[in-house]
């Protein structure tokens, strides 16, 4: 069932009607960095809702999407706090 | 007098008179029904287009008309702590008014999540499952775990050892 509710859009309050969605793939970015940190990161939606009285230039609804990040890491040993990491290495 | 914007997307100051729809940003609606205001605020637009509108002084003349001037920002920072997973399942379980505290356990890629409340109610512990349905419907590569646990006045260390970890407290 569509519910109206506001939203904050440009500046100002729009009414939009939220509307049921189904996830279809979500998957999850990977980033190697040069520190030999691995990051993963995915974009999770968490709401979508069509604005009312909005369009774009081609004539398509204008949709608010709410979303989140939500970041996952592996870091190696040495970044980690406690590590020997810039301690000077002696033999 | 109505100035001149470039057409490259840049900053530019001006006076914008339009009857053409809402320009919400910067102007303001005149007593006359037009659109009036100054771009003073840096102007991101992808394109201007060329179109008559309504001077002041009501001829219509050959003047740019900002279809699509506003950008929202389109990059933003999250960091490793603030926005892991754990945050983010306590953040959208938070949404049930009832939920009193969460405590997480995880191992790799299984998580196991205590949901507190206080007593049994059986409405809100169908909310909580169609939030929980939800969280695994977005990470289905991770197992989750979760259990519902009715505090009923007891004392939260009762329930759980010192060492838990509460990711959210109400």
């Amino acid at each position: 069932m569509e519910r109206k509710t506001k939203v904050s859009f440009q500046g100002r309050e729009i009414e939009v009607v939220e509307v049921d969605f189904k996830v279809i793939k979500e998957e999850w970015n990977e980033y190697d960095l040069a520190d030999g940190t691995r990051i993963r990161l995915k974009v999770v939606a968490t709401s979508f809702a069509r604005a009312l009285d909005e369009f774009d230039n081609d004539g398509n609804p204008v949709y608010i999407v709410k979303t989140s990040n939500v970041l996952g890491l592996s870091a190696p040993e040495n970044l980690k706090r406690g590590s020997l990491k810039g301690t000077k290495e002696t033999h | 007098m109505v100035k001149r914007l470039e057409i490259e997307g840049t900053t530019y100051g001006g006076v914008l008179s339009s009857n053409y729809g809402d320009i919400p940003k910067y102007v303001e609606t005149s007593v006359q029904g037009e659109v009036q205001g100054t771009i003073e605020a840096p102007l991101y637009a992808s394109y201007l287009n060329v179109l008559p509108v309504n001077t002041r002084g009501g001829r219509n003349e050959q003047n740019l008309l900002i279809i699509n001037f506003y950008f929202a920002q389109q990059l933003h920072d999250s960091n490793s702590r603030d926005y892991r997973l754990e945050n983010f399942v306590a953040y959208k379980i938070a949404e049930v008014a009832e939920v009193e505290y969460i405590i997480v356990s995880k191992e790799e890629n299984i998580f196991e999540i205590w949901i507190v409340i206080n007593e049994m109610d059986r409405m809100v512990r169908e909310r909580i499952y169609d939030i929980e349905y939800d969280i695994i419907e977005h990470f289905r590569d991770i197992y989750f775990d979760f259990h519902i646990v009715f505090r009923n006045n007891r004392d939260i260390n009762e329930l759980f050892s010192a060492n838990a970890i509460i990711i959210y407290q109400k």
